[in-house]
């Protein structure tokens, strides 16, 4: 890509959130807009209180996961001419994703969240903030929103959605081994399309790299509540978001959003199980095959076929499989969906940046030999 | 050594739409697309005394181009306007911008459904690779 977009600021340190009315203040914002879900209100209320000490702020704690477009317009409704400065998104992805929908809602009532594109400059009237409370979905750094409609997943993104700040502060994170897998998952599978797209530059893979070090080095110990691999593991997600932010995701994404969508599997672990097969077919280009290699050459490996099986010898270590079955889907069932399955892979715009051309026979292939 | 083929030019036009029903990238990529789609140059000027006319249309469906139209009169649109100037249409018929990245960064300005578009983004990118195969010589540059 020719174009970087990152957080004017990012903070990093462990228990940083406690001085977060301190920096907005700091930032010229007076009057913010809290954005959150019950489970993390439940779980932080005295915290967050004690974060907005001073500050004027109102909260909204009923983010649902995958946020539906007419809930996120009549939330925005209610809280637009409130003159905010500033909308703080504490949360995972769906609420990160939420809080920067009610920021274009609010900038701009009339627009159709729908008609987000990245051609079309936003002009947000307020600064998003991000507080990430899982380290995998990359929202805190990166333009795309993922909201759903009548019709399924809606993948939206613009620059101008990228956050202003963001604040990584890993004592926000789960302990839980069932969120940590499949974020961790999620952040290494941004990281290896970062490097395969075709717009990835020197600029992303850098940063990619770096996280797939981090990522293979530090998620098991993650999973055991180690402090530092999870503070680790905090900061390789959001490098694998600014990576991927600017240069892209590519087919794992298209076959994962697919598949996880019918199937309906966790993001993290619907992307994961796609990595091997789409390093492999996109491994025939040349080019492709070099970063891969270049990959496994950072992490001290001697060839792509090696990488592979540490891949795989990974996934079983942290428990993210690598083949349908283990997901104990029927096998009938899902061969009957294959077609369906690429149908919808190949209309998702990740593939843009998939560096081989894949087309509907390709995408059907993929699926039906990762039963 | 094969003979270049003049850009823009009616010629290069028709190598292009026969390259592209021929490009198995394309063909499969393509696949569902049924809008005919325009290109235009913004700054003709570059062309003046060179080139009649700025703009041609392509008619795809289903992977395959089955005409061109050679356009010159600026109300004529199509569902599809893709609009840059002519050094970076250069740029990008010679791989040097991702076109994606151009749309992306403004260097191609993007007129229709957005989101149909996206969702074709692939065959953006084998639409350039096809591009690419011809053997081309730019206006300016005789």
């Amino acid at each position: 890509m020719s174009l970087y977009e990152l957080p004017r600021k990012i903070y990093f340190q462990r228990d940083i959130f406690d001085d977060l009315s301190q920096i907005l203040f700091g930032e010229g914002m007076n009057s913010v807009l809290v954005v959150t879900d019950n489970n993390i209100y439940a779980k932080w209320k005295e915290r967050i209180e004690k974060a907005m000490d001073g500050l004027k702020w109102d909260i909204f704690s009923d983010v649902f996961p995958e946020p539906e477009i007419g809930y996120v317009e009549s939330v925005a409704s209610k809280f637009s001419g409130k003159g905010y400065d500033g909308i703080v998104a504490i949360g995972g992805g769906s609420v990160i994703d939420f809080a920067k929908s009610v920021a274009v809602k609010i900038s701009d009532p009339d627009i159709d969240l729908n008609s987000i594109n990245p051609f079309t400059p936003l002009k947000l009237k307020v600064k998003l903030v991000s507080v990430p409370t899982t380290s995998g979905t990359g929202s805190d750094v990166s333009f795309g929103i993922v909201l759903t409609d009548s019709e399924g997943k809606l993948a939206l993104g613009n620059y101008d959605l990228v956050p202003y700040m963001d604040i990584l502060d890993p004592s926000m994170t789960p302990n839980e081994r069932g969120i940590i897998v499949p974020t961790g998952i999620d952040a290494f599978v941004h990281s290896f399309e970062s490097i395969a797209s075709n717009t990835s530059t020197p600029f992303t893979d850098a940063l990619a790299e770096k996280a797939i070090e981090l990522i293979l080095k530090n998620l098991e110990l993650a999973i055991k509540n180690e402090e530092r691999a999870k503070d680790n593991m905090h900061l390789a997600a959001t490098m694998a978001g600014m990576a991927f932010s600017n240069s892209g995701t590519a087919l794992a994404h298209a076959l994962g959003h697919s598949f996880g969508s019918v199937f309906h599997v966790t993001h993290g672990t619907s992307v994961g199980l796609f990595l091997i097969p789409s390093i492999r077919f996109n491994s025939r280009e040349e080019e492709t095959r070099k970063k891969y290699e270049a990959v496994a050459r950072k992490i001290s490996i001697d060839s792509l076929d090696s990488l592979i099986q540490e891949i795989e010898r990974f996934f079983k270590r942290v428990g993210q499989p690598t083949k349908v079955r283990e997901l104990n889907i029927n096998r009938e069932e899902y061969i009957k969906e294959c077609d369906h399955l690429a149908k919808l892979a190949l209309r998702d715009s990740e593939l843009a940046f998939n560096p081989v051309v894949a087309g509907e026979d390709d995408l059907r292939t993929l699926f039906q030999e990762n039963y | 050594m094969t003979d270049e083929i003049l850009f823009p030019s009616e010629e290069w036009v028709k190598e292009y739409c026969q390259r592209l029903s021929n490009s198995a990238d394309y063909n499969k990529s393509g696949k569902g697309w049924k809008d005919p789609i325009m290109f235009r140059i913004s700054d003709p000027d570059v062309l003046k005394g060179k080139v009649g006319f700025d703009s041609f249309i392509l008619n795809l469906k289903d992977g395959i181009c089955e005409g061109t139209e050679i356009v010159s009169d600026p109300a004529k649109t199509a569902p599809y306007v893709l609009t840059a100037s002519y050094s970076n249409w250069k740029k990008i018929i010679g791989g040097k911008i991702n076109p994606t990245q151009a749309m992306l960064t403004g260097q191609i300005k993007v007129k229709g459904n957005v989101t149909t578009l996206l969702r074709y983004a692939s065959a953006a990118i084998a639409m350039v690779k096809a591009a690419q195969t011809i053997p081309t010589r730019y206006v300016d540059e005789q």
